[in-house]
């Protein structure tokens, strides 16, 4: 049972692993610091495996963990509360690659910049939308119904849309 | 710029960083972390234990040593404030919502209920913390008056750490208990409103 529990959180991990990152990512100030929010969500997936239930969907499940982990490390962020959880196993790595097109990493950068900016739900909302999940499990994951979502997405695409459009003025 | 731009860029970005994981040692890893956890938390708690028992064993004590039936008043409830401490402690501990795979609106409403519990017993530390212990001694001193000075240099050295530990809690619901749930209510009201 434990080595089909271990597999399985393994097997849910290694998918799961970058989109994960990506949401610390954005919830943190350096790169440092979404490492330290990325073990602390790996560690709270694995103490929470035992109360899933295995009719709904995993990836929900992760992603709820993860919100729910970045918002509240967010909330807690000016109490300058040093984060100890430390898995050596764990390692980040940047590629240099040449794949990554120059005009694509601006245009991320860009888009990243405004993400940043967007307000801690709105984030939350908008990531999970453009990691390209629909309506029906973003209102699950954030307790919402799904028209309610939809015509929050459509605000928050204007409101990154409009802030590219400003970056990209200022860029030139 | 197209809505489904925005979909392509960031899809593009999972090729900046990559989580690599060495599964051999993850598991034990994670294992250590959570076993050096639990450990702190048992550490904690049992110092907390240790700390009451000393008080009601001590009040305990001295309420079959002193005689007055003001001083054994206020052993007594010396004793029973040791014991209404660690209960109130370990009761709020375990209100502490830890279940984050429930929907957000769901989490943060439980997360914000248990820091105005956390905040409501800080308000309140006059009643449980402060006022028992402080009319135990008060009683004491009454018990065992021997002359106004030494009466009145016992009740201000209580009356001054009582004063202290008032204002520090004070100061925890001013500094971290407000601010946190003001925080929690802003992500909630973002959550319900689209703007």
């Amino acid at each position: 049972m434990e080595k089909d529990l271990e597999t399985f959180f393994l097997t849910t991990i290694e998918v799961n692993k970058d989109r994960i990152f990506r949401f610390c990512r954005y919830y943190s100030t350096d790169a440092e610091d979404a490492k330290d929010l990325f073990q602390e969500v790996l560690l709270n997936l694995w103490k929470s495996l035992p109360s899933f239930k295995y009719q709904s969907n995993i990836d929900t499940w992760v992603y709820r963990i993860t919100i729910n982990i970045c918002l509240r490390a967010k909330q807690y962020s000016d109490m300058k509360q040093k984060r100890f959880v430390k898995l050596e196993s764990i390692h980040i790595e940047k590629i240099e690659d040449s794949n990554f097109p120059d005009e694509n990493e601006k245009l991320f950068s860009k888009l990243s910049e405004c993400i940043k900016m967007l307000e801690g739900v709105d984030k939350s909302i908008i990531l999970l939308h453009l990691e390209g999940l629909p309506y029906k499990e973003i209102a699950q994951i954030s307790g919402l119904t799904e028209n309610y979502i939809a015509v929050k997405i459509k605000r928050i695409k204007n409101k990154l849309l409009t802030g590219l459009k400003s970056l990209n003025n200022v860029g030139k | 710029m197209l809505e489904n731009e925005l979909e392509i860029i960031w899809k593009n970005s999972t090729k900046a960083e990559v989580v690599k994981i060495d599964k051999p040692e993850f598991l034990t890893d994670i294992d250590l972390q959570l076993k050096y956890f639990d450990k702190n938390i048992k550490k904690r708690d049992r110092r907390e234990y240790i700390a009451a028992a000393i008080v009601t064993l001590t009040f305990g004590t001295g309420f079959f040593f002193f005689t007055g039936i003001l001083s054994k008043l206020g052993l007594l409830l010396g004793a029973l404030y040791g014991i209404l401490v660690i209960i109130v402690l370990q009761n709020a501990k375990k209100q502490k919502p830890d279940n984050y795979s429930l929907p957000i609106k769901e989490y943060l409403v439980q997360h914000r209920k248990y820091l105005v519990k956390e905040r409501n017993l800080l308000k309140n530390v006059i009643y449980w913390y402060i006022l028992p212990p402080f009319i135990g001694s008060v009683l004491f001193c009454i018990g065992q008056y021997t002359g106004v000075i030494q009466f009145i240099i016992s009740i201000t050295i209580v009356s001054g750490i009582n004063v202290y530990i008032y204002f520090l809690n004070k100061a925890a619901v001013r500094k971290v208990f407000d601010p946190l749930i003001k925080k929690i209510d802003k992500t909630i009201e973002d959550l319900e409103t689209i703007e």
